[in-house]
């Protein structure tokens, strides 16, 4: 499978150039041209899309798309608008918004989608193999991954005690003491285990480094080109 | 010939900034092979005291330490870190050890920092697993595993980097009596290579393997018994009900034919049928993940299931839950789930009535969660019992608690039967539950079955 070639980096450098791109881009084609790109890098790095929780995503963003375009579309000033010499005023106040709603749009698009399929066991580990993190502040992120599941049930726990004594629906700040005692608990269980197996800076990895490879450059390279080319083409 | 590992002596512990001062005066030693059983009250410093036989006093946890713990002829505190790796350390929580998310790396991780290579980790871990009959776990994600499991690989991490003591706080507190005893049958197979100590309430599981008791008393005294000892014959008293059997009692819940099952997932309960009556205490068994807390979530109308189950002839579905929730209430295992002010005072709304049947007028300054473990279940049940309920639901009411403390609970429990209160607790403790129960029932296979 071709997304088995490129290296987990790309989770990051890639959309840090889509959206880099973003930025500089003015006009709403060289937005369609980003997300184009960008969907194919994608395609091209994620094994299991999820597509329902892109869904949510996309329809949850809505009220704020119209928001910001119909707000740009009746406040624009008209030294925003010089930029879009059209026609009508109308039909430049129209572009104006399209363009701003389409920005957004992408921003959040670009961002959320490949920071939730990032891999960020196989990441992690990357970067304390190469000694870029810490192994004690690696290891410590990983166990966090563990802990969400056991501090959502604790909170759970939390909230329904607090419930039942108070009878109430809606829940207090109070309840963010039990939990943070719960979490304080946990974070020292954890250190000791970790101290108890000898964690330390020199130690090995039972898997294998992932080398980068020329797909990866050849990947980055072809962003770097194809991003420049859609920015500054006249 | 005995070979001394530990001489331990008039151990003394002062956390910083802390009032609280630990000191057990006396003297033991263990030797090698040997299989022991610390045993004492809750809050009597056993835990505190194997943290110290680990060293992880002073490397980890700062504070002032008192005494003798000699470790193989030294001083345990000049030991470095390394040299600390020949004693394994087990904690009694199995999730909040695990540092990866798949079996086969948690168990590499220890032999990771011995430096061993990538073929060396598969070899070993591959022998143990086997040894162990635990090699149909290696490719499992550990969010996949049952708490008796995870707590069997993380005993399996630490027998792999092959200490020379274990140490084991509490081993099977989180665990069904079949994983608590699975646990002990992997030490067993384990303790003829090694020197085992073992800090446990539930030492019922241990007859079999211990060697020798050392018994910390409350006033901080250090003696030895002989694993001969009375301790293995110590359950609770059956507590006798004051009030009259035949007395007409009150239907206060029903459940009928209660079928439950969370989204995408097998049917948890299947046609249940149970009646709750005034005056009655009801204990619920059933391995780990078979439903009783989901059922204990369901009486409390936490989870709704509209027709199934009634409070008085009445679906609880349709009874505001203001109202409901006056009627009953649940106390979680962890009765630190239920604090929220900063003193006892507080938390009981200066009601003095219940401070001092609880016993807790000495303590009614103090922050809650500066109190004994016995305290804190007893301030648990005192600020559910200000909410004045007929019905308390209970998620295992012993957990952490030494015999004394269970006593003490058993005895209130019975007491507030005796005056009409009804109690249905979800329990492992088979001693707690023969002490008090009036009614026993087994969950199985979603099936609840009278014992």
């Amino acid at each position: 499978m071709l997304s088995n070639k490129f290296h987990p980096l790309n989770f990051i450098v890639l959309p840090l150039l889509g959206i880099i791109a973003i930025f500089c881009a003015t006009h709403i084609i060289q937005y369609g041209l980003i997300f184009a790109i960008m969907l194919l890098n994608f395609s091209l790095l994620c094994k299991k899309p999820q597509f329902k929780i892109m869904l949510w995503f996309n329809l949850s963003l809505i009220p704020a798309l119209l928001a910001l375009f119909i707000s740009s579309y009746f406040f624009a000033s008209d030294n925003e608008l010089s930029n879009y010499a059209l026609s009508s005023q109308a039909q430049s106040k129209l572009w104006f918004s399209a363009t701003l709603a389409m920005r957004l749009y992408l921003l959040s698009l670009v961002s959320v989608s490949f920071m939730l399929h990032l891999p960020q066991e196989q990441l992690i580990l990357d970067l304390i193999q190469r000694k870029i993190v810490r192994v004690k502040i690696g290891y410590s992120f990983l166990a966090v991954f563990n802990a969400f599941a056991f501090m959502k049930q604790e909170f759970t726990r939390i909230q329904i005690a607090y419930k039942m004594r108070f009878r109430k629906k809606w829940l207090s700040p109070q309840i963010l003491m039990p939990l943070l005692v719960a979490a304080a608990r946990y974070a020292h269980h954890l250190s000791i285990s970790m101290y108890t197996r000898g964690i330390n800076q020199e130690r090995s990895y039972h898997q294998p480094k992932i080398n980068f490879t020329y797909y990866d450059l050849a990947i980055v390279l072809l962003n770097i080109t194809i991003l420049s080319a859609v920015i500054f083409a006249k | 010939m005995s070979i001394p590992i530990y001489q331990v002596e008039n151990f003394g512990f002062n956390y910083p900034q802390s009032h609280y001062n630990l000191k057990l005066n006396g003297k033991f030693t263990i030797n090698q092979g040997e299989c022991i059983l610390i045993q004492g009250a809750s809050g009597s410093g056993k835990s505190t005291l194997l943290a110290a036989l680990k060293g992880l006093i002073p490397h980890l946890i700062n504070g002032k330490l008192s005494g003798k713990i000699i470790f193989n002829h030294q001083d345990i505190t000049t030991f470095n870190e390394k040299q600390l790796l020949g004693i394994g350390y087990l904690q009694q929580n199995p999730d909040s050890q695990l540092i990866c998310s798949d079996v086969y790396s948690e168990l590499a991780f220890g032999l990771e920092n011995q430096g061993f290579t990538a073929s060396e980790i598969e070899s070993k871990i591959t022998r143990i697993a086997q040894d162990f009959k635990l090699d149909n776990l290696l490719t499992y994600q550990l969010n996949q595993l049952s708490g008796g499991e995870k707590q069997k690989v993380n005993l399996l991490a630490i027998l792999l980097m092959q200490p020379q003591v274990l140490l084991l706080d509490e081993p099977t507190a989180f665990l069904d009596p079949e994983s608590a005893h699975e646990i002990i049958m992997m030490l067993q197979q384990y303790i003829q290579h090694s020197t085992v100590v073992i800090v446990e309430h539930n030492h019922y599981y241990l007859r079999n393997i211990i060697s020798r008791v050392i018994n910390i008393s409350n006033d901080g005294q250090i003696s030895e018994q002989s694993s001969e000892q009375s301790i293995w014959n110590q359950t609770l008293p059956k507590l006798k009900s004051a009030g009259d059997s035949k007395q007409t009692k009150q239907a206060l819940i029903e459940l009928r034919q209660l079928n439950f099952a969370y989204s995408n997932n097998r049917k948890l309960l299947n046609n249940l049928n149970l009646t709750i009556n005034s005056g009655e205490i009801i204990a619920i068994t059933g391995k780990n993940g078979s439903g009783k807390s989901s059922l204990l979530k369901l009486i409390a109308g936490i989870i709704k299931t509209p027709g199934q189950i009634f409070w008085q002839q009445q679906d609880i579905a349709t009874i505001n839950y203001q109202r409901l929730w006056s009627y009953l209430t649940l106390l979680w295992q962890n009765p630190e789930a239920h604090f929220i002010y900063n003193s006892v005072d507080e938390e009981l709304e200066q009601n003095n009535k219940i401070l001092a049947l609880f016993n807790l007028v000495p303590q009614r300054a103090q922050n809650p969660y500066s109190l004994s473990e016995g305290q804190k279940r007893r301030l648990s049940l005192a600020i559910a019992l200000n909410l004045h309920p007929q019905l308390i639901l209970l998620d295992e009411p012993t957990f952490g608690q030494d015999y004394e403390h269970k006593l003490q609970l058993a005895q209130l429990i019975m007491q507030l039967k005796n005056q009409g209160m009804s109690f249905v607790m979800v329990s492992h403790d088979q001693d707690f539950i023969d002490a008090i129960a009036d009614r026993r029932y087994h969950l199985a296979g979603g099936e609840l079955s009278l014992c």
